[in-house]
């Protein structure tokens, strides 16, 4: 699959990403992270929520992943 | 969380998208989803495993690790399929699908842990044995999703799919206790796959259909109620949905 359309695929996902930490009221966000997939293998894609530009493909990951993010690790 | 297969953590960066770390939590127990209660700790769902995993996702191989025995809520399968948690003060709430051949058999449960302690919490101290808050529905999941004004966690139970037989469930997280239907999948039209508590008056759940990816229900006139919502304990408890 094309990977804009593995991205447009993962919309839903992108979308998702806002629930992940409901309680907590943080920054405004400035990128998103869309995780795809062939079933063989798995990648990180981002979107800057300003520009709107993707990259592609950023990092490599399972090709069974979800992403979840963690402010109160974000000093790491 | 690299799932089925992968059985491990990956620290990603999202500054450099760079991985930090990587670590196992353990062969063939397709880690699900991830709590963070504090930079050292955090919680591990493993829907191949009967144990739930705290780890330390700051350090290198997540050390320390210790499990916590779900065991006593699984199916005839031996385990109880945990999928999404969530939060809410110091407790967290596992969902266990219960599901047999990945079929939606059995009632599920959320079980709560007490994060300060990291017991599981009997919700039903009059019951004999350590309860957990049985669903009405079946086959959780969907993330948990929290009413801020109501003060309730959503989650959609999609029980077997292809039929429409699940919904929304609503739980008070503050009694540990289930109240109940929200909306049917045979009102919003297909099996459920997430759910969006949006305002008291309006929520987002997004269903599939056997012939067609995920779709999303039209938009309804704002403030206009659902006529399966149940309770209708307030107007302000039955949102609408789209």
């Amino acid at each position: 699959m094309h990977p804009l359309r593995q991205l447009l695929a993962a919309l839903p996902l992108l979308c998702s990403l806002s629930l992940l930490t409901p309680s907590v009221a943080g920054a405004a966000e400035t990128k998103a992270f869309a995780f795809t997939s062939d079933f063989s293998t798995g990648k990180l894609s981002v979107a800057n929520l300003a520009t709107r530009a993707v990259s592609l493909d950023v990092a490599t990951v399972g090709s069974d992943a979800v992403v979840r993010y963690s402010r109160v690790c974000s000093t790491w | 969380m690299n799932r089925f297969g992968g059985d491990n953590i990956q620290v990603i960066d999202p500054s450099t998208n760079a991985t930090v770390r990587q670590f196992s939590v353990g062969n063939g127990t397709n880690p699900q989803d991830i709590v963070f209660v504090s930079p050292a700790k955090a919680y591990v769902s493993r829907y191949g495993s009967a144990s739930l995993l705290v780890v330390n996702p700051s350090d290198a191989n997540g050390l320390p690790q210790t499990p916590i025995s779900l065991a006593g809520f699984a199916d005839s399968d031996g385990l109880p399929e945990m999928a999404r948690m969530i939060k809410v003060g110091r407790y967290v709430f596992v969902a266990c699908q219960r599901l047999t051949n990945f079929a939606a058999t059995n009632p599920s449960m959320v079980v709560v842990i007490d994060s300060q302690t990291d017991q599981v919490v009997d919700v039903d101290p009059n019951a004999a044995g350590v309860q957990a808050i049985t669903l009405t529905l079946r086959n959780p999941v969907t993330t948990f999703d929290y009413d801020r004004v109501n003060g309730r966690l959503w989650i959609g139970c999609a029980g077997d799919f292809g039929v429409l037989d699940g919904g929304v469930e609503v739980i008070n997280p503050y009694t540990f206790s289930d109240e109940g239907v929200r909306v049917t999948e045979a009102t919003l039209g297909g099996d459920i796959n997430d759910i969006v508590w949006h305002t008291a008056t309006h929520a987002y759940a997004l269903v599939g259909t056997a012939r067609s990816t995920a779709w999303s229900r039209g938009i309804r006139a704002p403030g206009s109620r659902s006529p399966t919502c149940s309770p209708p304990t307030a107007a302000s408890a039955c949102p609408t949905w789209n």
